[in-house]
């Protein structure tokens, strides 16, 4: 079994089903040995796609666990580009947004989220340059908004 | 890239695939078709779409527009501007409608292409656009930056064709230069 594959089994993660593109772009590009991907939003939770605002709507507690969800999703794009997980070589770089209230400063702990999942899959290949900002609005008003570039075989 | 699309005079088959009528001999064309035969593919494109790509003021901040790096080109930020070189300003959701931020998402991607035909010289070395990151000055809880977004990536399709689809991120902030409403920043794949 695939190395990834089995980490995965062995954290009980199961990758979600990725959404479709809410516009006219594509999940990922592959250029080289890179693969670019497109930002992406946290899971529904309960059947409900979270919609709000960090730091009036939602915590950074919950703001992380979205975040997370982002990093499945991000994980799930991989594997439908790539078939197969064992070819990324390294999580290169990290774009996380929140959408947050006016002087809020934890985006770092809410991106963690995202952060902490791609190290806990993909080990020492999971750690990554990453920027984490808040922003005034994000598309379809969801609390968190993340990508990411992977260098793959 | 490169499927036949029909229509146009017939020596315009010149560049494509497959069999195609013998073109006329050089001596019977016009001066301005021996001009459009000289063209790239993608210039040629631009001209039946009836796209005019406009013509670039120099960066206004220490930065240049667009930088290599093996196979790949960063084009910095660019801004929505008119074809009379006027920068559109607002708030996108409070004084800009979605549909008129659509347009500046476009004037934007106008701006990416010229940027990027200054950069390389010819835009038929484009080979994948692999990515756009926009920035939308949004009021508080806008939540439409797709349907604005679209705006440049449909130019950029109808442009480029299957090389033009692309990763895409979006995301809305508080301020931006000069009050302008989105600024679009693109990754490139060239030859």
């Amino acid at each position: 079994m695939a190395m990834i594959e089995e980490r995965l089994k062995k954290l009980g993660i199961e990758l979600p089903k990725v959404p479709a593109p809410a516009g006219n772009y594509v999940h990922a590009v592959q250029t080289g040995n890179l693969l670019f991907l497109a930002g992406k939003g946290p899971l529904e939770v309960a059947g409900k796609r979270p919609i709000g605002i960090v730091g009036k709507d939602f915590t950074v507690e919950e703001a992380y666990k979205f975040a997370r969800t982002v990093g499945l999703v991000l994980i799930a794009v991989m594997r439908q580009e790539l078939n197969d997980l064992d070819r990324v070589v390294r999580i290169v770089k990290v774009l996380g947004m929140v959408n947050a209230v006016p002087g809020f400063g934890d985006q770092p702990k809410v991106i963690n989220g995202c952060s902490d999942l791609f190290v806990e899959v993909f080990g020492d290949r999971g750690r990554h340059a990453r920027s984490a900002v808040g922003m005034g609005s994000l598309p379809s008003n969801i609390p968190v908004e993340i990508e990411a570039i992977a260098e793959i075989v | 890239m490169g499927e036949d699309r029909g229509g146009g005079p017939e020596w315009l088959a010149l560049g494509r695939k497959g069999p195609h009528p013998d073109p006329p001999p050089l001596f019977e064309r016009g001066r301005e078709e021996l001009l459009l035969l000289a063209m790239s593919r993608i210039d040629r494109r631009l001209e039946e779409l009836g796209i005019v790509l406009p013509v670039l003021a120099a960066p206004t901040a220490s930065y240049i527009r667009a930088c290599a790096a093996g196979r790949l080109v960063f084009a910095a930020g660019h801004d929505p501007i008119d074809a009379q070189g006027v920068l559109q300003r607002g708030v996108i959701g409070a004084d800009v409608t979605t549909e008129a931020a659509r347009r500046h998402a476009e004037l934007t991607g106008l701006q990416l292409l010229a940027a990027l035909r200054q950069h390389l010289d010819d835009l038929d070395r484009v080979t994948r656009v692999v990515k756009l990151f926009g920035l939308l000055r949004t009021a508080p809880g806008f939540a439409g930056h797709e349907r604005v977004m679209d705006g440049c990536s449909d130019l950029i399709e109808r442009v480029f064709g299957p090389a033009g689809r692309h990763a895409r991120t979006a995301g809305g902030v508080f301020s931006l230069y000069g009050g302008m409403t989105i600024e679009i920043e693109a990754v490139i794949e060239v030859a």
